[in-house]
């Protein structure tokens, strides 16, 4: 996997995971926008709801239905299922001619439970439809992967370099001060100073992800820079900061997903960029970089991610 | 030439067996109620007609529609020898002697027959245009003395001096020096404005600034063919020149990128040495304001994290640095090769070029020749016409002068004399004359020549102005040996009985003793109102000379005997 294919895949998979309901449902209508012109999305309207359709493809008679489950919460798969089934009657009362029903789910990769495919397929049977079918993550993902360069990139905005000639010191300054503000003051001393690539290796991080951390890690001058200039104790509060959001990483990333621990890597780094930066695409690749700098300082810190020293004596 | 008889095939018509020599006249007879012009039809001006007709004139319509089964017969004599020639009214068969012969044929006869000198004449000169000069038929013959009916003002000037024996010559010359002179303008105007060449030579209104610049963009041209080194492969290398400046470029980057991570790790670097156990103290001790004082108790423990953490880092980073720098340098020498391999290539392109630019650069040449060739031509030929012009300007200015010169001898005084003496006769009181001048204008008139008498804008004195004029031609011209003159009513209608009668006198005491004929129609009115003024002899030679007279009373009467017209 190149780089590119690694940021587009990796960010959208990050994008997947932090998206739940109306948010699961925008990114599902902007990716079928950009891959199928035919494709028109619906919003609910007043009392009507969208009519049990949250997209459609009205020459073709294709229709889909939208259900991003709370990022938190676990699957009430009856819930699911009345929905996917439910919503299949609403839009046959409303709308008549269907061909293709799809019943679009964030599963966040973890599959789709078995039930909902019986039930869409005893639903194609029934009513005599050409095809039926649940379009999980990993289906979006593929969709998502085919589109343009241009069009991937409009969607998750900008992606950092390959190999960064330039980190822009005032995004890192930024991303430090966001981070020092937002501390959350925890404890948790790790006194055995570890070796870089042992560390890489027992996390399970895997190309492109520690010629990254490597690459990223040069630039920390610009952290220590910025820490010396400013109160050292933030350094502290920064590196306490950064070991809450591999907490969190690791509660949203569940250990049991296909390199886990790469995609930790950017869950994080998207959490480090202010949401005010997120505004302006346009600065989206600069505070990316300057997180990765971030990412790579506590990273050999032994702030984030397994250090090789617990894990041997646990 | 002299008229014998005119005659038909028809018995009713009126046979004129004119007077071999001296007046012949025709009367034309009122009806009984004696209204004047009644006489108006009964065929005084047919007889004229059908004279001119038997000579080689167009066939009326009217002939073809209501005489289909006539023929006319024309007696006349040339130079004491006599001709017949008949005529059918169809105007299908004419027979000159007996002879049959095409209409053509017969008007080539007419004009080779001796009649006028018009033996190597001009086109303009015919046997025809002169004759009418002698037998004035229509009503717009018998307007100016000096024109026929639809005559152009140079040819019926031509035609008259002719007749004269003036300096007919000049006139042509001026005619044509102006009709080419008037060609060339439109020919250079119509070169200057043609859209069409203008785009043929690209030049637009300024074909000479064109033709500056083709002579010096064609030298160039060659030049730079003459230089050409053709490269078979040129495309190619330059495709691979390109390749490598790209892959130059590209490891140029990653060189860029090597040199930003040293820099990185040089500051991470000097940084950490900087960082005393004094400092961690400090740093350490701050900390207690802001976590609990019993997790801060092993500082040494921290210390030595930090410790290891620095060393660690040292180890990674200078290996790191020492990695960068091989890769720094091996792409260096990567770029050093390719570099070269690219020079070599562009030194090889050095001075050459692709075919196809060496092609392009022949046609864009052959195509400028080529409109230069045809740009020259073009000025060469407008040149010519300029030149053509001038000399024909300075010619026609040469020809001023000649024809000053020549009326400057007053050729026409003779002429002048007698048209005085015949006009005195009439109109006792009145200035006459005629007129030569030079007609140095813009035009294609070599004279300005003209008949006066004074008082001609009334149209009896117009009249007699014509008849002195024609009686002018029939004794004193030249280039003829025409005998005959015919005056028709219409000359006569709006003279005076005064000036008509002293006409009669002077036209009988000058036929007394010559060899002419005189021919004219009259109606009663116009003839009896003059007789008043005669004496008895006149009046008897007149009434002697009466050979028909045509009445309106009966049909039987009229010239053809038949209801005509």
């Amino acid at each position: 996997m190149n780089n590119e294919n690694f940021w587009f895949r990796t960010l959208f998979k990050v994008k997947i995971y932090e998206t739940s309901s109306e948010h699961f449902q925008r990114l599902f209508q902007d990716v079928m926008s950009y891959r199928y012109p035919s494709f028109q999305s619906v919003a609910p309207y007043g009392n009507q709801g969208d009519g049990g359709n949250d997209g459609w493809m009205p020459n073709e008679g294709y229709y889909f239905q939208v259900y991003g489950k709370k990022a938190s919460s676990k699957i009430n798969l009856s819930s699911v299922l009345k929905k996917a089934v439910t919503d299949f009657n609403e839009l046959r009362n409303n709308y008549g001619d269907i061909k293709q029903y799809h019943f679009v789910y964030n599963d966040r990769f973890e599959g789709t439970p078995a039930p909902i495919g019986k039930a869409l397929l005893e639903l194609k049977k029934k009513y005599n439809l050409e095809e039926a079918s649940a379009w999980n993550s990993a289906k979006l993902e593929r969709v998502f992967m085919e589109l343009d360069y241009d069009q991937k990139e409009s969607i998750l905005y900008s992606i950092p370099a390959e190999l960064p000639d330039f980190i822009d010191p005032r995004a890192i300054a930024e991303i430090l001060k966001h981070l020092a503000n937002k501390a959350i003051h925890r404890v948790d001393t790790n006194l055995i100073a570890p070796d870089f690539d042992t560390k890489i290796r027992i996390n399970g991080l895997t190309s492109p992800v520690p010629d990254f951390l490597r690459c990223y890690s040069y630039q920390q001058g610009e952290i220590d820079d910025f820490l010396h200039k400013r109160d050292p104790a933030l350094k502290q509060i920064v590196a306490e900061e950064m070991r809450g959001f591999y907490q969190n990483s690791k509660i949203e990333i569940p250990d049991s997903i296909e390199n886990g621990a790469n995609l930790r890597y950017v869950w994080i780094m998207e959490q480090l960029i202010p949401e005010i930066c997120k505004k302006n695409p346009h600065s989206f690749k600069a505070y990316r970089e300057a997180a990765q700098v971030i990412l790579a300082k506590y990273f050999e810190a032994c702030d984030i991610y397994e250090s090789p020293n617990t894990i041997i004596t646990s | 030439m002299k008229l014998i008889k005119l005659s038909a095939n028809k018995p009713s018509f009126k046979t004129i067996s004119f007077n071999p020599n001296g007046l012949t006249l025709i009367l034309g007879d009122a009806s009984k109620d004696g209204k004047e012009g009644s006489s108006n039809g009964v065929g005084k001006t047919l007889a004229l007609e059908l004279v001119h007709y038997c000579l080689g004139a167009n066939t009326p319509s009217i002939f073809k529609e209501k005489l289909k089964d006539w023929i006319f017969y024309l007696d006349f004599m040339i130079n004491d020898q006599q001709y017949r020639v008949e005529r059918s009214a169809d105007g299908k068969k004419i027979y000159l002697n007996s002879e049959e012969i095409k209409l053509v044929d017969y008007r080539n006869w007419l004009n080779q027959c001796g009649v006028f000198d018009l033996n190597n004449k001009k086109d303009s000169l015919s046997f025809r245009s002169l004759l009418i000069r002698f037998a004035r038929r229509l009503r717009e013959d018998c307007v100016d003395p000096l024109k026929t009916h639809k005559e152009p003002d140079v040819e019926a000037q031509l035609r008259t001096f002719f007749l004269l024996d003036l300096d007919y010559n000049s006139i042509f010359i001026k005619q044509s020096h102006k009709k080419r002179l008037d060609d060339l303008k439109k020919t250079i105007k119509n070169w200057d404005d043609d859209p069409i060449l203008h785009e043929l030579f690209q030049a637009g209104n300024e074909p000479k600034l064109r033709l500056d610049w083709l002579n010096k963009e064609i030298p160039l041209l060659e030049n730079d063919l003459a230089q050409f080194t053709v490269a078979e492969n040129y495309h190619y290398l330059v495709l691979e020149a390109q390749g490598l400046t790209q892959q130059l470029r590209q490891i140029e980057k990653v060189i860029e990128i090597g040199h930003f991570q040293l820099q990185g790790i040089e500051k991470s670097l000097q940084q950490q040495s900087d960082i005393s156990r004094l400092e961690l103290l400090d740093l350490y001790k701050g900390l207690e304001q802001v976590f609990r004082p019993e997790t801060l108790a092993h500082f040494e423990a921290v210390e030595t994290f930090h410790q290891t953490f620095l060393e660690n880092r040292k180890k990674r980073l200078e290996a790191d640095k020492l990695q960068i720098l091989q890769e720094i340098e091996q792409k260096d020498k990567e770029r050093q090769k390719i570099g070269l391999l690219r020079d070599q290539l562009m030194k090889e392109l050095q001075g050459k070029r692709a075919l196809d630019e060496y092609t392009a650069l022949s046609n864009k040449l052959a195509t400028l020749k080529s409109e230069r060739v045809k740009l020259q031509e073009y000025l060469k030929f407008k040149d010519k016409l300029e030149e053509e012009k001038q000399l024909l300007k300075e010619e026609m200015l040469r020809q001023d002068a000649n024809t000053s010169d020549y009326v400057k001898t007053d050729p026409i005084s003779e002429y002048k004399a007698f048209f005085q003496s015949i006009a005195t006769q009439l109109y006792p009181h009145c200035m006459s004359g005629i007129v030569l001048e030079n007609n140095t204008g813009d035009n294609q008139l070599r004279y300005k020549f003209s008949v006066q008498i004074e008082g001609d804008n009334s149209d009896g004195i117009n009249d007699a102005k014509i008849l002195c004029f024609d009686w002018l031609l029939l004794m004193k011209g030249k280039n003829h040996h025409v005998d005959f003159l015919w005056h028709d009513n219409r000359l006569f209608a709006n003279m005076g009985s005064n000036p008509r009668a002293a006409w009669f006198k002077f036209a009988l005491a000058q036929l007394e003793n010559s060899d002419k004929q005189y021919i004219a129609t009259v109606n009663i009115e116009n003839y009896e109102s003059m007789l008043e003024h005669l004496n008895h002899a006149q009046k008897e030679i007149l009434g002697q000379a009466v050979v028909l007279k045509l009445r309106d009373d009966n049909v039987k009467n009229k010239l053809l005997g038949i209801q005509f017209g």
